[in-house]
């Protein structure tokens, strides 16, 4: 089978508003080798102190248990595995607040995450009397987490429920500061980054970040920061949570890599703290750097660019086509409505470019086209691309502002003449699904 | 708390097992799921997967046509996918959702198999059971579904049952069992679970043997031993004497006809009682275990014990099906083991009685999988004795 092209007209009249609207929604999926990010229970389990107790069928909890193990989360997780029975009678609701305070006592946590499962939507669980039950026996905050798949195309889509999660366990705060919170990424913002020195130029102000906390006590100090910076839509549900629990503001700044949507974004911070910041050195860095890239690896040098990489791949195409880079493929699953404007962009300025839906059930036979490009920014792009030079660029690290474009040029330039075992790689990451 | 993973990760879900019997067979493999169970197989069972082109795929399965009922979506999806290749047959798979809204995967299979005259097998998966469960399930229905009537047998020929890596692990060993068969004189028509295609499956009718690797593959073989009257052998030829007497022992079930349980036909000499050990394992693979530290390296007591579900005949008093962790824990605790043989990531439970480390996929998923293990023949001698010495060699 001939793996299906996607035309830039069809993703710009896609209608669908809820996360995430997806490329080929009616199909079979395809799950290819590359197709997974940070998962649901790692981050979930970014609350400083916290361990979670997963109710759900035993597979369903295996990957997330071996990516514990192999990313050590693992002695913070705890599978409850049910049984045809258990699930007739419902007969484990009775057993959680028992089997939670066991938790508790072994670990020392200060905080339980109970994580629920797609068969307990269906099922109608009532996990909210069960969360206050715990929380009143233990004396200790827990929240409530899903891992559902089967409401990815709703609004409560697992990715964006779980960081509302992860927030509610931040406690309302009297007084705050001029502090700003960053919202939506899984590691704090790159400290190479310009942007600390920027949001500095003019007030002191702390740039918190959940990773940047080791105690659960600690953590609560983001509840007294005046703004949260969102800058990846996964993070909306968790800023809307925080605007109407803790009157916490926040700001939609999309992470983008186009040096222009940079100065945007800069400009937008501006208005919006009644501040002025000095940009003009790290723009002409970035600029130097494009310049730099293109003189050493030549004006015919091309990139696919896929959906796992640290990118709204759209976005980073226009980049790449706006410096001179060729793009002639894209794989994505799916696109934000924020895109559509970067999709129209290439629609007129790249349109021989090729749009590949990674989970289209004709990928499976995709490797067989032979697809060529000299880099792959992201694992499925390198997947789909045997013999690309492939920058996983993934979610481990977050590049932000112009040292975003700058790094991920430094990081192209680097695995140029590197042997590479993309197996290894990928395997190596541990990528979740 | 028998029903909490605490140390060891939940193990090979029935899916799984499922796809990974018909990983290689040319079929459309469709998991009725929302993506999660199918990932779980894709990415953490079967390491076949990273740059095959078989068809496995998630229905994609949402809230709202579990909530509503619809299959139509489902069968649409499939039937537009068999229009659009050339794959053989279908097999609908289920996961937990389908279990908790009844879905009718045998009505589905017939509305599939009679708009496309393709061959539709369907398992009831529950995302509860185990792998073998599953795996079984699929070799019965390869047994029941894709063999071709028998006519002549081909002479000195084997059909290799039961090999998945999720029980005999990643590092080809099918070629090595094929090549270790071989040299014993006989060829190979195929090895289900391995990489044989669907038309030399077809063929294993012609078979004068059937070699049983895992205790999944152990319903197929009696279903062919009754259908086509093919005898099996259950075993895995691990050490210098099932080396030695591997050929024996399948020349004589060849000419009697009649099914063993072990590969080493000698009776087994526990007189030099050089130690005692527990292995944690598939029953098929467990045994043939026993079988070398016995007559290897003169064990004398040695007790097999399993996660998964046990075949009585294949037991001897003294092995164990397990529970849960804590009913590993508590075995190795009250009883008097030199050593374990089992998963590395059994070691928390087993206190400081040595392991031989034996990875299962099926227990430990891609965390060992790339670890190069040779135990066929004389090379699994050489590795288990690597971890006796100087303990415990004869």
């Amino acid at each position: 089978m001939e793996a299906e092209i996607i035309s830039l007209d069809d993703i710009l009249v896609s209608k669908e508003s809820v996360h995430p609207p997806g490329l080929s929604p009616d199909c079979l999926h395809y799950c290819p080798p590359t197709s997974a990010g940070w998962g649901i229970v790692r981050v979930a389990l970014l609350v400083p102190e916290s361990a979670m107790l997963f109710v759900s069928p035993s597979g369903c909890a295996r990957h997330a248990a071996i990516a514990g193990i192999h990313l050590g989360f693992w002695d913070r997780f705890f599978c409850y595995r049910l049984s045809e029975t258990d699930i007739v009678s419902g007969a484990y609701m009775d057993n959680i607040p028992r089997v939670s305070e066991e938790i508790l006592r072994r670990t020392g946590m200060k905080a339980l995450i109970i994580c629920s499962t797609c068969i307990d939507d269906l099922l109608g669980s009532d996990y909210d009397n069960l969360v206050a039950e715990i929380e009143r026996k233990t004396g200790i905050p827990v929240r409530l987490c899903r891992m559902d798949p089967i409401c990815m195309h709703t609004p409560n889509a697992p990715p964006l429920k779980v960081q509302e999660t992860v927030y509610k366990f931040l406690q309302p705060s009297a007084k705050h500061d001029d502090s700003i919170n960053i919202l939506g990424n899984f590691a704090s913002i790159d400290e190479t980054s310009e942007f600390y020195e920027v949001l500095c130029q003019t007030k002191d102000r702390e740039i918190r970040h959940i990773t940047n906390y080791s105690s659960y006590e600690e953590f609560q100090v983001m509840a007294t920061s005046s703004y949260n910076l969102l800058i990846k839509p996964a993070g909306i549900l968790a800023a809307q949570d925080l605007k109407n629990r803790l009157n916490i503001p926040w700001i939609s700044a999309y992470h983008s890599y186009g040096i222009e949507r940079i100065d945007g974004m800069y400009h937008m911070f501006e208005k919006t703290f009644n501040e002025s910041f000095e940009l003009d050195d790290y723009r002409d860095e970035a600029i130097d750097t494009t310049k730099w890239f293109t003189d050493v690896h030549g004006e015919s040098v091309s990139v696919a660019v896929g959906s796992t990489a640290n990118a709204a791949p759209f976005e980073l195409a226009r980049t790449f086509v706006e410096i001179g880079i060729d793009v002639p493929y894209i794989f994505a699953d799916a696109v934000q409505e924020w895109e559509k404007t970067h999709v129209q962009w290439l629609k007129k300025h790249n349109p021989s470019m090729k749009v590949f839906s990674s989970s289209h059930p004709k990928m499976a036979d995709a490797r067989d086209m032979q697809l060529h490009t000299d880099y792959a920014i992201g694992f499925d792009a390198g997947y789909y691309c045997p013999g690309a030079k492939t920058v996983p660029w993934g979610l481990e690290k977050q590049p932000f502002g112009y040292s975003g474009l700058i790094s991920l040029l430094h990081e192209m330039d680097a695995v140029t003449d590197v042997p590479q075992d993309f197996k290894s790689m990928v395997y190596a990451s541990g990528l979740v699904i | 708390m028998d029903n909490i993973s605490v140390f060891l990760p939940p193990f090979s879900p029935d899916y799984s097992g499922f796809c990974s019997a018909l990983f290689s067979l040319d079929g459309i493999l469709v998991i009725h799921d929302a993506g999660g169970c199918t990932g779980n197989f894709t990415a953490y069972d079967e390491p076949r997967w990273f740059g095959s082109s078989s068809h496995v795929y998630s229905s994609g399965l949402r809230e709202i046509d579990a909530v509503i009922g619809d299959d139509q979506f489902f069968i649409e999806k499939i039937n537009k996918i068999v229009r659009e290749s050339d794959n053989r047959f279908v097999a609908l798979i289920g996961s937990p959702v389908p279990t908790v809204i009844g879905t009718d995967f045998k009505a589905l299979a017939h509305i599939i198999r009679t708009s496309t005259k393709v061959p539709v097998i369907t398992f009831d998966a529950n995302g509860i059971d185990y792998y073998d469960v599953g795996a079984s399930s699929a070799f019965l229905a390869i047994a029941k579904n894709f063999i071709l009537e028998s006519g002549e047998k081909i002479k000195n020929s084997v059909n290799i049952i039961g090999a998945t890596p999720l029980d005999l692990g990643n590092n080809d060993p099918e070629r090595s069992l094929c090549s270790f068969i071989n040299d014993a004189g006989y060829t190979v028509i195929s090895c289900w679970g391995g990489n044989s295609k669907i038309d030399a499956i077809m063929q294993s009718g012609k078979a004068e043997l059937n070699l049983v690797v895992s205790r999944s593959g152990l319903a197929a073989a009696r279903y062919m031993e009754e259908k086509y009257g093919i005898p099996y052998v259950t075993g895995v030829p691990i050490g210098e004497s099932a080396a030695k007497f591997f050929s024996v022992t399948i020349s004589e079930c060849i000419k009697d006809s009649k099914s063993r349980i072990r590969l080493n036909n000698l009776d087994l000499d526990k007189s030099k009682n050089n130690g005692t050990a527990c292995i944690v394992a598939d029953q098929v693979i467990g045994n043939s275990l026993r079988e070398c530290l016995i007559s290897d390296f003169g064990f004398s007591d040695v007790i097999v014990c399993s996660f998964f579900e046990m075949d009585s005949t294949l037991s001897i008093p003294g092995d164990v099906h397990l529970n849960s962790e804590d009913g590993l824990e508590n075995l190795i605790s009250s009883g008097s083991f030199d050593v374990i043989v089992g998963d590395p990531l059994i070691q928390p439970l087993i206190g400081d009685v040595k392991l031989i480390p034996f990875p299962h996929i099926a227990i430990s998923s891609r965390i060992f999988w790339n670890d190069s293990l040779q135990y066929f023949g004389i090379e699994g001698s050489k590795y288990l004795k690597k971890y006796l010495n100087p303990y415990h060699v004869t």
